[in-house]
């Protein structure tokens, strides 16, 4: 139900910033939210930042993922007895 | 290209690993349902149910905005254009949206100023270049965009500016999970909660509706590998028998979400009743404007008065919402209803079940 | 000419016309033939096929990043005539434009025709101008036609497809229709994308005459490359499968689609084509197109099959499969 995409803070004036989705910079209201910095990621919703992305949380649901489907992988090879 | 944030949750090598990871641990049949329209418009485009086990099978909820504003509040929005020196500000998303009898669109072709924002910012600062009209906006939407509408109206109250005011339709999101949780006959093993809803409510917001009916809940993102993995945890918790409320989507999501965007939306709004399309009245799962900003509710500052009409006959839009029924089980499905000539909203919405069916299917 | 902006008397047939004519117009187009002034262009022609098409360019906004009206309308006719398998050798153009309009704008729009036509080797050898009320048009529509010679041996059409023939795109998707958005009023972003209008007719005939087999040759403009791709599977009665990660987006164009939920696959395209072409000969006719100014990011991106004729398939990046249908409407900046 709402679209959003995560983008770099690059200025910010007040309550409002410049973001950059790749190349293409737009304007993004950050009155929802405290604390942002340039460089920051922030998730974006009609116009409006809606929450900063926690880089920290991004890195580690990619390599939970990871290194529990490794160690699945592990497991299957070792019973059909490959090691 | 690199979008972080984006690319990495579409990594192919991944996704394939979870998809062979699903179909080794799926083997019960299970009925989800993706609660969020924009999880209905990923799970199309990504070719999701394409990878999935036969067992499991998805079902689109009623996270569509367009989908459930009512009949009447479409109606309302097309009586507006018809007031002279108002401009209807509206999302690209509801423009085709059939009311009883005409859409925004039908008003724009003949001649009703009707425009498409992206955001409110746009809206409001309409008003301030055209003081000389009325600008309204058309406020539809779930706890994401809620807040942005009343940070707008905050913007307006602050600037002085009085020609700006809201037509609100918005929702809320677990009142409507509860309400869809007493309905009979309903089959559902699992939620694929809002990723962005949840951004702004928080994991909590979905505690006591969990905790009432033990139904298995994963909040995700709408990349494939955020898709995937909930639909993993989901088949993982029903072949175990242990229903959890879990959040995988920690990255933009936390328990208590974002405590400065609700307390800017329920400065401006309180809970209230609303009328869903299909689904009819949910108690507190709208909100309306508060006493000291009803001078922004366009429903007071203008006179529009809209009769009930009965919703179209046949359009099982409503038994689509709750997953009771698939778009092929509307007699209309592809025959009076289609994209070019919708008869009910969920053909109208991209990311409505019918359209969406029809696009992919 | 003197006049600032342009008047009713602009296309009333008078005085005021004529001297547009001879002042602004000609010197800009000049050739022996439209230098006759006469009520049509008379040629010789070859012997053999000709190809004719014309085309109506209405744009808002008419100026943008990487062209203008003009340039697009021009591009426009040359690469319809070009996927004829054609030399387009004539234009004409008709200009509707509303009252009022600016001299200095109708000029840049003139000067940009000339060039895009002295580019691309093609003659504007006929045309007219009309002048509508204020509020009748919306600044300036344009009309072109063009002929070109088909070369002996030459066939290709939308109905040619056979299973088994490889899908080349001559570069990246959405360009102009991202572009032209991107700077409508309202949405307001910066970016450094541009509209990837060109003049397709040089590689079509490197491709033409390159001796391989080349069974359809198309430009997927309005509706973008899923559209098109769908016409071709109807008119050919085949399948076709192509391959998400193949796809050449850029990374502004792909944001910009993620921002306003828009699909690439349906946005316009007006200096891209793609070749559908025996697997024998495709990798020769990637390689013509690579050496073209145009073309330097062409890939394959797909195979024509004899399963589900009529439909197109996307094998997702994820190994899922899904329907691409043709555009139902036109798309509009989502929020959901
Ligand atoms: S196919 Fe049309 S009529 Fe049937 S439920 Fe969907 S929107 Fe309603």
């Amino acid at each position: 139900m709402c679209l959003a995409v995560p983008s770099k803070i690059i200025e910010i004036n007040d309550t409002v910033a410049r973001v950059d989705v790749d190349g293409v910079i737009r304007e993004t209201c950050i009155m929802l939210i405290d604390d942002v910095k340039i460089g920051d990621y922030v998730i974006v919703h009609a116009g409006f930042a809606i929450n900063k992305v926690d880089e920290e949380a991004a890195l580690k649901t990619l390599e939970d993922m990871r290194s529990i489907l490794a160690m699945e992988d592990r497991k299957a090879d070792g019973l059909s007895g490959h090691p | 290209m690199s979008l972080k944030y984006i690319d990495e949750y579409r990594d192919a090598g991944l996704a394939r690993q979870l998809v062979k990871k699903i179909q080794a641990v799926s083997k019960k049949k299970l009925r989800l349902m993706e609660v969020c329209g924009t999880h209905t418009m990923s799970i199309f485009r990504h070719g999701i149910r394409s990878v999935l086990p036969g067992g499991i099978t998805l079902l689109s909820g009623p996270g569509c905005p367009v989908c459930v504003t009512a009949q009447k509040d479409i109606d309302a929005f097309v009586e507006l254009t018809k007031i002279k020196d108002v401009i209807v500000t509206t999302f690209g998303d509801l423009i085709k949206v059939p009311g009883s009898g005409s859409s925004l669109a039908n008003e724009k072709a003949s001649g009703a100023d009707v425009r498409i924002v992206y955001s409110l910012f746009d809206a409001v600062n309409l008003a301030r270049k055209n003081k000389d009209k009325e600008i309204v906006f058309c406020g539809v939407g779930f706890e994401t965009t809620i807040p942005t509408i009343a940070a707008g109206i905050l913007i307006a109250a602050g600037d002085k500016i009085d020609n700006f005011s809201v037509y609100t339709s918005n929702k809320l999101t677990p009142p409507a999970l509860a309400a869809l949780m007493e309905t009979p006959d309903i089959e559902i093993d699992g939620f694929i909660l809002p990723g962005h809803v949840s951004v702004i409510t928080g994991t909590n917001a979905y505690r006591d509706t969990f905790e009432k009916y033990d139904m298995p809940s994963v909040i995700t993102g709408f990349e494939p590998i955020d898709i995937l993995k909930a639909i993993l945890i989901l088949i993982q918790q029903n072949e175990e028998g242990k229903p959890a409320l879990e959040n995988a989507y920690p990255r933009a999501v936390s328990d208590q979400g974002n405590v400065k965007a609700k307390e800017i939306m329920n400065r401006v709004f309180e809970v209230c009743d609303a009328p869903w399309r299909g689904l009819g009245e949910i108690p507190f799962s709208g909100m309306k404007l508060k006493k000291e900003f009803q001078g922004f509710d366009a429903a007071l500052k203008f006179d529009v008065n809209v009769p009930d009409m009965p919703e179209p006959k046949g359009c099982a839009c409503g038994q689509i919402l709750m997953g009771l029924k698939t778009p092929k089980e509307c007699a209309l499905y592809k025959k009076r209803c289609t994209p070019m000539n919708p008869v009910g909203p969920c053909m109208v919405s991209t990311e409505g079940s019918c359209a969406a069916f029809y696009r992919y299917n | 000419m003197a006049e600032e902006k342009i008047l009713l008397d602009h296309g009333s047939g008078g005085k005021v016309s004529h001297s547009m004519f001879a002042e602004l117009i000609l010197p800009l187009f000049e050739n022996p033939e439209l230098s006759k002034q006469d009520d049509g262009a008379i040629f010789d022609v070859d012997k053999g096929k000709l190809a004719f098409s014309t085309d109506s360019y209405v744009v808002d906004p008419i100026f943008f990043p990487g062209g203008n009206i003009g340039d697009l309308a021009v591009n426009g006719t040359i690469n319809d005539v070009s996927m004829c398998g054609a030399v387009p050798k004539f234009i004409s153009v008709g200009l509707i434009i509303e009252e009022g309009f600016p001299v200095k704008d109708l000029k840049l729009i003139l000067e940009t025709m000339a060039g895009a036509a002295g580019k691309a080797g093609v003659k504007i050898v006929t045309g007219d101008t009309k002048v509508v009320p204020r509020g009748k048009a919306d600044k300036i529509f344009i009309n072109t036609s063009g002929i070109g010679v088909i070369p002996k041996g030459v066939d290709v059409s939308g109905g040619n497809a056979e299973p088994g023939d490889k899908i080349i795109i001559s570069g990246t998707i959405a360009d102009h229709g991202i572009t032209v958005l991107s700077s409508r009023e309202g949405l307001r972003f910066d970016s450094d994308i541009q509209s990837d209008s060109a003049p397709l007719n040089r590689m079509v005939s490197s491709i033409t005459s390159s001796g391989c087999d080349i069974h359809v040759l198309r430009d997927p403009t309005r509706g973008g490359l899923g559209t098109t791709l769908n016409e071709i599977a109807s008119q050919s009665r085949v399948g076709i499968k192509i391959d998400e990660l193949s796809l050449p987006v850029r990374g502004a164009v792909q944001g910009v689609c993620e921002l306003l939920g828009f699909d690439p696959l349906y946005i316009a395209n007006e200096g891209k084509l793609i070749a559908f072409v025996p697997e024998k000969d495709a990798g020769k006719v990637l390689e013509i197109i690579r050496q073209d100014e145009f073309g330097k990011d062409a890939v394959i991106i797909g195979e024509v099959t004899n399963e589900d004729p009529g439909k197109v398939f996307l094998q997702t990046a994820i190994g899922g499969t899904r329907i691409i249908d043709m555009l139902t409407g036109e798309q509009l900046p989502r929020i959901c």
